[in-house]
């Protein structure tokens, strides 16, 4: 089965949509993080595509008008919207299940259900101290070690992405914007307003999001189960995405979706 | 560039550009970011690339670590800008 990798305009906010689209039947969509990627979701994308139709959208982090859950939250919006989803399931990392839950929230009727690794939304260590402005491979290699469990996943070609991703200031500015909003939007009092079911997936050595964050969720949360990823950090989709996807697997077809 | 500009665009980066409020009527040249105006540390990153993006210069760690007042601040942008033959 192929992708196809489409670029749309949004004529409201003469914003496009990039996007990867695989697969046929009910849509899931995937959200990445702060720093993230369409290819962060390679493996879930793969795995999904057998059954249903995965769109794998990439967040505008470095345009000044998104630089917010709000409005990356009006981003997510217009694309379903544009889409023309009646109903979605939505996985989504880090920020992305920060701007899950946001969105869950404006539409209730249409989010069946949302599967959250390392979600933002309660609590994310990692920009709170010890900041470089101007940060040397040896300080990137740290900070992005810090997301693994394995160290070795911040390999070389991890920290020239990164080193790309924070060419400009002006690009630096965005990710610091999008970081103070993600803290200001604290959603533990809107959580038990979320019905729909959430599956929340969690590295037992999360650093960022430490487990305390998601044991909170499932607390907050009106349906949500967890499951814990033995070895594995922040981001699950790509330290252990066998087991993520497993864990996801199970859950859509519980329901069923 | 004249010290008064320096501090009247550092006032506007530091009421205007930073995600959280800070009245102007707050900000003196003694105002400590940190203890007075309670600009936390990613606060304090977000100013200082807004201070890049606004005067064209580049701001090392060191220097960034010793601005703890506005005026410390309108000071190292100004030195930045006698440097590069901007003043």
């Amino acid at each position: 089965m192929t992708s196809r990798v489409t670029t749309r305009q949004r004529p409201q906010l003469k914003e496009s949509f990039l996007f990867v689209e695989e697969g046929v039947g009910p849509p899931i969509l995937l959200l990445h993080g702060l720093f993230g990627t369409l290819s962060n979701w390679e493996h879930t994308q793969r795995r999904f595509s057998q059954h249903y139709r995965v769109l794998n959208l990439q967040f505008p982090l470095y345009n000044q008008q998104f630089h917010t859950v709000d409005t990356l939250t009006d981003y997510v919006e217009g694309f379903v919207s544009e889409q023309r989803i009646p109903e979605l399931a939505i996985f989504g990392n880090s920020l992305g299940g920060h701007v899950a839950l946001n969105y869950a929230l404006r539409e209730p009727g249409r989010v069946r259900c949302m599967v959250l690794a390392g979600s933002g939304g309660l609590f994310e260590r990692g920009f709170d101290r010890n900041i470089m402005i101007h940060p040397d491979r040896e300080y990137l290699r740290k900070k992005i070690s810090e997301v693994f469990y394995d160290p070795s996943f911040a390999t070389e070609e991890q920290i020239q992405e990164v080193e790309s991703v924070i060419s400009t200031t002006r690009r630096k500015l965005s990710l610091v914007k999008i970081a103070r909003s993600a803290r200001t939007n604290n959603m533990r009092d809107q959580l038990p307003n979320i019905r729909c079911p959430v599956c929340l997936v969690w590295g037992r050595e999360d650093k960022i999001t430490p487990v305390a964050v998601a044991q909170t969720f499932k607390e907050k949360l009106a349906d949500a189960r967890l499951v814990y990823i033995e070895k594995c950090g922040h981001a699950p989709i790509i330290e252990r995405p066998e087991e993520f996807n497993r864990h996801a697997a199970e859950f859509l077809q519980g329901l069923p979706y | 560039m004249k010290p008064d500009e320096i501090r009247a665009r550092l006032e506007r980066i530091i009421t205007e550009g930073l995600s959280k409020p800070i009245a102007l009527g707050d900000v003196t040249m003694d105002s400590r970011l940190r203890e007075d105006l309670a600009i936390d540390s990613l606060e304090t990153v977000e100013m200082l690339f807004e201070i890049e993006e606004e005067f064209g210069i580049k701001i090392d760690d060191t220097e960034a670590s010793e601005m703890r007042t506005v005026r410390h601040a309108v000071e190292s942008i100004g030195r930045k800008l006698e440097s590069r033959g901007l003043s």
